[in-house]
């Protein structure tokens, strides 16, 4: 009984302070003020079109007209209000801005303000971005399926094409070379090389005459060569399947090249375990019984891939960056024997995976690499990785430039259409991109500039055109030439796709 | 193998003559030995296939001695002249193995110990050599199970060049310690190629251990871990976290960790893998009843020529996906019997028979994947079934890879492994 009373009492108690707190402290009404205030969302428009966004205009005790203006605009913007007063009652107008052909792409912030007879004007910031239209996707031809491997690199010779497997699907291993027949548009299989004791094939090349074949195998510890004679392009006979020696850690990568009028087999030898990772340099003079003629401990923590061209010798020395040798063309005295190194750059974010040293014959320029970086990715699903631009104008001082970067997917092989000037890069789950490449590319506006101060070829617009297959691709390697353009993806087979144009 | 049976036996008999001479915790010398036969049959182990084998797993002889201040440990684990090709072991992974655990290295483990007085209710300790580094939890051959759980390298670093200090405040029921530890990053490449030592220091862990009671322990631990995966460097450096807790009866033992490695250079993180396990045993009449759940993350890379075989370090840097493992495991060990004459009956063996049956069922976790567990394996849920005998002899540690101050927590109770000889330091 006294709880409850108690509980009255205090329930009555707490209902006498509220209510005489709310007599004590009501305001006294204050005497009206007038304000406005402005707001807009950013706004995106591609080049040569023409975007919109709608401004709002808040208005507090204002009844009287305000006035719209915008300031910041790009060269080559025009901006509209429609209207551009507003009466009382008007709260929204219509932001229209014209977009030149011409502007530069990249984001700006406009700066919006409303204007009034005694009122305090008000502003807002726009982020306003100039972007490319998408570029036009490449259509494919044709694929050759493969189901039963994993598609790794590819090379095609006239009307047939050679591709490696790789790692473990299911059951089989990656010891497969398939030959295509790709005279038509859906490329054929015709007939299946198995490399014995191999589970991982790499790179895959026909020597520039055409009589040899010659495949990675990076199987450890089973590295090595397999070198066939191409009887024909579509029947190929064993020569030599290596076993031992320096080629047994692994052969990552082989680049099949000629200097002097020999025939070599440049060879990047996985790391294994104390045993750090070498370049193997193999002639094949002989092919039945090739023979080393270098070796040499390059790459931190790897030595990946290589690009020969003109005596020279490019290394992709993943966090060393990349290498540039005498092997003969260089005119300090190097030899195919005693290589000697020119200059190293390392490039940004290292991870160098992959070269192509660019001759234009348009301008007979040889001033730029293109390396590709192999950042960390599960593969079939996801891969990271920029094209970084290194201008060798000066092989003794090479210099980064300019990069290329596609979100959410890492570069891997390339290859170069190089009489238009298009550099075709695989881009794993990104399909395959399509460079413009031919002019300067280390030189760009302020706007079109990595944080760090090099070149973006994305900004630049350098994108020409990209491929995308079915939506679900892992593109390992490209091959542009004579015969059309080709892309070996991972999880799909052999694609043949329209090569780009100019 | 017969000269790890040779040596097991020498141990046995060296045994025998010193143990009457082991006495307090200040001046002793023990010396012990184990070893575990057994018969695996993986269903399957991969490719749809089942295997049958057998091992003569685990073989080590353990030392411990002490003096004063000062103490030393040392294991040699005779693996690598047993277990070459490794042993099957449904989703355990490392230093080039996966699938089947890798044999350890001929010197698993010399340290060399100095402690503080233990009268004193704060205490320092300082430890060098080759052993266990101060990260994580028990390592598994101290636990109740036969086969590894596959957070092994998430859960554990050893078979480092060393230093490890520690500081102990409280007494042996209620205490902290913190311990801090400098290595070498490089994994073992072989059983018997040594650690990379002018890789030493290249880095680090920090392991606090809370004991609020007896036979309850708190662990959280944190360790970088410079390049594990290449000898050279220039791989990976992980960055890996650990937090257990662990509880001992006389007849009962429960830990449940978690543990998580980060993969990647300085801040830039390009793999996570999560686990967490949980496992006790109870002993009745003679008979101890074990069970462990787990679910683990690991990355898949390229298999090798063997196909329970990878390169060390992901190549290209990049793996062929990520799966989680659901791990559940239970083992029945029978009643200890010793050899039956007098005789040997001296060499204070114990003979543990056992059967343990392990299930795992490994999914990818990131799709589109190119190593699809499934069709890798040629089932959604592989078996195991492991049925051997268990021998220790001579005089058996609780527990491995604690030194200086902590090591004096590891007492008779912890009697974690089969019917294990164990004993109080």
């Amino acid at each position: 009984m006294m709880r409850f009373v108690s509980s009255g009492f205090a329930v009555v108690l707490t209902a006498a302070l509220f209510i005489s707190c709310g007599e004590a402290t009501e305001p006294l009404a204050p005497p009206p003020e007038s304000a406005i205030g402005v707001s807009a969302n950013s706004l995106s428009s591609v080049l040569g079109t023409t975007g919109s966004t709608t401004v709002t205009v808040t208005r507090t005790n204002y009844t009287r007209t305000v006035s719209l203006t915008v300031s910041g605009l790009p060269t080559g913007v025009t901006a509209v209000f429609a209207p551009a007063t507003l009466f009382e009652g008007q709260t929204t107008s219509n932001l229209v801005l014209t977009v030149a052909a011409n502007v530069v792409i990249g984001t700006t912030n406009l700066v919006v303000t409303a204007t009034g007879v005694d009122v305090l004007p008000a502003s807002a910031v726009v982020p306003f971005t100039v972007t490319t239209a998408p570029p036009n996707t490449l259509a494919s031809l044709g694929l050759g399926q493969v189901n039963d491997r994993y598609t790794a690199e590819l090379w095609v010779r006239g009307t047939t094409a050679y591709t490696t497997t790789w790692g473990t699907r299911g059951a089989n291993r990656g010891n497969a070379v398939k030959i295509w027949d790709v005279s038509g548009n859906t490329p054929v299989i015709v007939d299946s090389l198995i490399v014995p004791n191999a589970t991982t094939l790499g790179d895959v090349q026909v020597s520039d005459d055409g009589s040899l074949l010659v495949v990675a195998i990076e199987s450890n510890p089973n590295g090595g060569l397999a070198i066939y004679q191409l009887d024909t392009p579509r029947s190929a006979r064993a020569l030599v399947r290596t076993t031992g020696g320096d080629l047994l850690a692994g052969v990552h990568t082989a680049e099949v090249a000629r200097v002097n009028g020999i025939l070599y087999a440049f060879c990047a030898i996985d790391p294994v375990g104390p045993n750090p990772s070498r370049l193997v340099i193999v002639s094949l003079q002989n092919p039945s019984q090739p023979t080393t003629v270098a070796s040499l401990t390059i790459g931190a923590p790897i030595l990946h891939d290589v690009f020969v061209r003109d005596g020279l010798l490019f290394t992709a020395e993943w966090d060393d960056g990349v290498g540039i040798w005498d092997i003969g063309g260089g005119g300090t005295g190097g030899t195919i024997t005693a290589p000697k190194r020119i200059s190293r750059l390392q490039t940004v974010g290292g991870n160098a995976h992959n070269i192509w040293w660019f001759h234009d014959p348009s301008n007979n320029s040889k001033s730029f690499l293109f390396i590709g970086e192999e950042g960390p990715g599960v593969i079939g699903s996801g891969s990271a990785g920029d094209i970084h631009v290194v201008d060798v104008s000066i092989m003794t001082a090479p210099k980064e430039v300019a990069s290329y970067r596609v979100s959410g997917a890492g570069v891997h092989n390339f290859s170069m259409d190089e009489a238009n000037g298009l550099l075709y890069a695989a881009f794993y789950n990104g399909g395959v991109r399509v460079l413009d490449v031919r002019g300067e590319l280390g030189i760009c506006t302020a706007a079109q500039k990595t944080a760090d101060g090099r070149c973006d070829l994305s900004l630049m617009n350098r994108e020409k055109t990209r491929f995308v297959g079915n939506g679900s691709v892992y593109v390992w390697g490209v091959h542009w030439s004579s015969s059309g353009f080709f892309a070996s993806d991972m999880l799909n087979g052999l694609w043949r796709v329209t090569p780009a144009t100019r | 193998m017969r000269f790890a049976v040779s040596i097991a036996v020498s141990a046995a008999l060296i045994t025998t003559r010193v143990g009457a001479q082991a006495s307090d915790a200040r001046s002793f010398f023990r010396l012990g030995g184990m070893a575990v036969g057994a018969v695996t049959q993986a269903s399957p182990a991969l490719f749809g296939r089942n295997i049958t084998e057998g091992y003569f797993t685990q073989p080590n002889i353990m030392t411990d001695a002490a003096r004063g201040w000062f103490s030393a440990h040392g294991t040699l684990n005779l693996e690598g002249y047993t277990l070459r090709r490794g042993e099957l072991n449904a989703g355990i992974y490392g230093e080039g193995y996966v699938d089947r655990r890798h044999p350890h290295t001929l010197v698993h483990e010399v340290m060399f110990t100095a402690t503080t007085p233990a009268q004193q209710r704060v205490r320092a300790s300082l430890a060098a050599g080759k052993g266990f580094v101060s990260y994580g939890t028990d390592d598994p051959m101290m636990r109740p199970f036969v086969k590894y759980p596959v957070n092994h390298h998430h859960a554990q670093i050893i078979e480092r060049v060393v230093t490890t200090g520690a500081l102990r405040v409280g007494g042996a029921a209620r205490s902290v310690v913190l311990e801090h530890s400098f290595f070498n990053g490089d994994e073992p490449v072989s059983p018997f190629i040594g650690p990379q030592w002018n890789r030493f220091g290249d880095s680090r862990s920090t392991r606090l251990t809370l004991i609020p009671v007896r036979d309850l322990e708190l662990q959280a631990s944190r360790a970088f871990v410079h390049s594990p995966g290449i000898t050279q460097g220039g791989a990976f450096d992980h960055t890996q976290t650990s937090a257990s807790l662990r509880a001992t009866r006389e007849r009962e033992y429960a830990l449940v960790e978690f543990a998580r490695t980060d993969e990647g250079f300085k801040n830039a993180r390009a793999f996570r893998f999560h686990s967490v396990l949980a496992e006790g045993s109870a002993t009745r009449r003679n008979w101890q009843l074990a069970l462990r759940a787990e679910r683990t993350e690991r990355p898949e890379n390229e298999r090798l020529l063997d196909p329970f075989r990878i390169a060390n370090g992901h190549i290209d840097f990049q793996i062929v996906g990520i799966t989680r493992w659901n791990v559940a495991t239970v083992q029945l060990a029978a009643p200890p019997f010793d050899l039956p004459t007098a005789q040997l009956k001296k060499l204070h063996t114990r003979f543990v028979p056992f059967v343990e049956v392990a299930m795992a069922q490994p999914r990818e976790v990131r799709k589109p994947a190119v190593f699809v567990p499934r069709e890798f394996y040629g089932a959604g849920t592989l078996w195991s079934v492991t049925a051997g005998l268990r021998l220790h002899v001579g005089q058996m540690r609780a527990r491995m890879g604690r030194y200086g101050v902590l090591a004096e927590r590891s007492d008779s109770k912890t009697h974690v492994g089969p019917h294990s000889t164990t004993h109080r330091e």
